[in-house]
C-alpha cells in the first residue's frame, strides 16, 4: 500500500509538466515580428472590419510605452518601435477593440 | 479587499501572540510546490523534478521552498500553526513562436520562469484523528525577484553568441495574498502537509492589469521536522 502511494505521488509529479500552447501566429489582424527583438519590433494591424481599434505597447513593469487608435479607414497599418535602452525580459502588443482584445506577448534581448 | 486581506493576516497574528507560549513547538520545513495556472493565466504547470527532451535545459528543476512553523495547541483538538519562509515558483512562461527577422516562424520556444520570495501564513488546523489534521487561515506571497529565461541569439553580424538569456518580470505584483487549504498527517517529530494555496488577486499590476488577468494556485507538498 505505502509503495502504491509512493509510485502514484511520484507519477503524478512526473505528469505536472504541461507547456503552454503558441500563440496563434496565423491571425492577420494583429502581426508581431521578431518575437525575440534586438532593437525594433514590427507590427501590422489589419483592420478590414472597419472597427476603432487601439494599439497598445506595455513595458517588464506593466507600464503603456506607446498607445495609439489605429486608423480605420486604412487596411492596413505598420507600426515599427524601437526598444533600445529597453531592459531585456517580456513585453506585451494589446490590440483592443469594443468586440475583443488581442495580446502577443514578445521578448527583448 | 485587500486591506480587509491584509488587516485579517495581522488579527490572525496577533492571535497567536496573545496565546500561550506553554506547549508551542517549532519545526524546520522543506518543499516542492506546483504552480496551478487559474483565470486567464497563459503560464503553464512545470515539474518540480523531470526531464525533458524538448526543452533547454533538459533536466527541469521546478518549484522549491523552506520556512519555519511555529505551532501553538489550543486545545485537544485544535491547534494554530504559524509559518513563515522563502520559496521558489517555476512555471512555463508565455511560450513564443521564435521567426526569423522576416517574420518566418522557426519554432516554439518554452521557456521557464521563477518567482522568488517570502511567505508568511497562518491556520487554523483541527484534528480529525490522532494523526490527521485539516486547516485554512490566511497567508501572503512577498515576492523579491520575477525571472524569466530568454532565448539565445547569434548575432550573424558579428558571429558573437549573444547571451542575454535571463529577463526580470516587474508586471507581477510584490505582495499576492491567498488561502491556504492544508492537509496535514502528524507523526511523533514530523508533519507530512499537502497544501493548496488559492490567490486571491490579478497577479498583474500597472496598465497591464486592465487588458490582462493572470491568477493562479499554488500546490505545495511539505515535510515538517520538529526542532524542540
Amino acid at each position: 500500500m505505502k509503495k502504491l502511494i509512493h509510485l502514484l505521488l511520484l507519477l503524478t509529479l512526473l505528469g505536472c509538466n504541461d507547456k503552454p500552447d503558441l500563440q496563434p501566429t496565423d491571425d492577420k489582424v494583429l502581426i508581431l515580428y521578431p518575437s525575440a527583438v534586438l532593437d525594433i519590433v514590427f507590427i501590422q494591424v489589419s483592420n478590414t472590419g472597419g472597427e476603432v481599434h487601439t494599439l497598445t505597447l506595455t513595458d517588464t513593469y506593466g507600464k503603456t510605452m506607446f498607445e495609439s487608435k489605429v486608423p480605420t479607414e486604412m487596411p492596413l497599418i505598420s507600426y515599427q518601435y524601437t526598444l533600445e535602452g529597453k531592459p531585456k525580459g517580456n513585453y506585451q502588443a494589446i490590440l483592443r477593440s469594443s468586440k475583443r482584445t488581442l495580446t502577443r506577448n514578445f521578448v527583448k534581448l | 479587499m485587500k486591506r480587509a486581506l491584509y488587516l485579517g493576516l495581522l488579527l490572525l497574528l496577533s492571535i497567536t501572540n496573545r496565546a500561550q507560549t506553554a506547549g508551542a513547538s517549532w519545526y524546520v520545513s522543506a518543499q516542492g510546490n506546483l504552480f496551478v495556472p487559474g483565470k486567464g493565466s497563459a503560464r503553464g504547470m512545470y515539474p518540480i523534478l523531470a526531464y525533458d527532451k524538448e526543452t533547454d535545459p533538459k533536466v527541469l528543476i521546478g518549484g522549491l521552498g523552506m520556512g519555519v512553523m511555529r505551532i501553538q495547541p489550543l486545545n485537544e483538538k485544535n491547534e494554530l500553526r504559524i509559518q513563515a519562509g522563502l520559496f521558489k515558483h517555476t512555471y512555463w512562461d508565455e511560450s513564443i513562436a521564435l521567426q526569423t527577422p522576416t517574420g518566418y516562424v522557426i519554432g516554439p520556444f518554452y521557456r521557464g520562469g521563477s518567482d522568488y520570495g517570502i511567505s508568511l501564513s497562518g491556520t487554523l488546523h483541527h484534528f480529525l484523528s490522532q494523526r490527521v489534521s485539516i486547516g485554512t487561515g490566511l497567508g501572503a506571497q512577498g515576492m523579491l525577484v520575477s525571472l524569466t529565461r530568454l532565448p539565445k541569439y547569434e548575432d550573424n553580424a558579428s558571429a558573437q553568441p549573444v547571451r542575454g538569456v535571463v529577463g526580470v518580470t516587474s508586471y507581477y505584483k510584490k505582495i499576492q495574498p491567498y488561502i491556504p487549504m492544508e492537509l496535514s498527517y502528524h507523526r511523533p517529530n514530523t508533519r507530512y502537509t499537502l497544501r493548496y494555496e488559492q490567490g486571491l488577486l490579478n497577479s498583474l499590476r500597472g496598465d497591464l492589469a486592465k487588458y490582462k488577468t493572470d491568477r493562479y494556485s499554488l500546490v505545495v507538498f511539505e515535510v515538517g521536522f520538529r526542532l524542540k
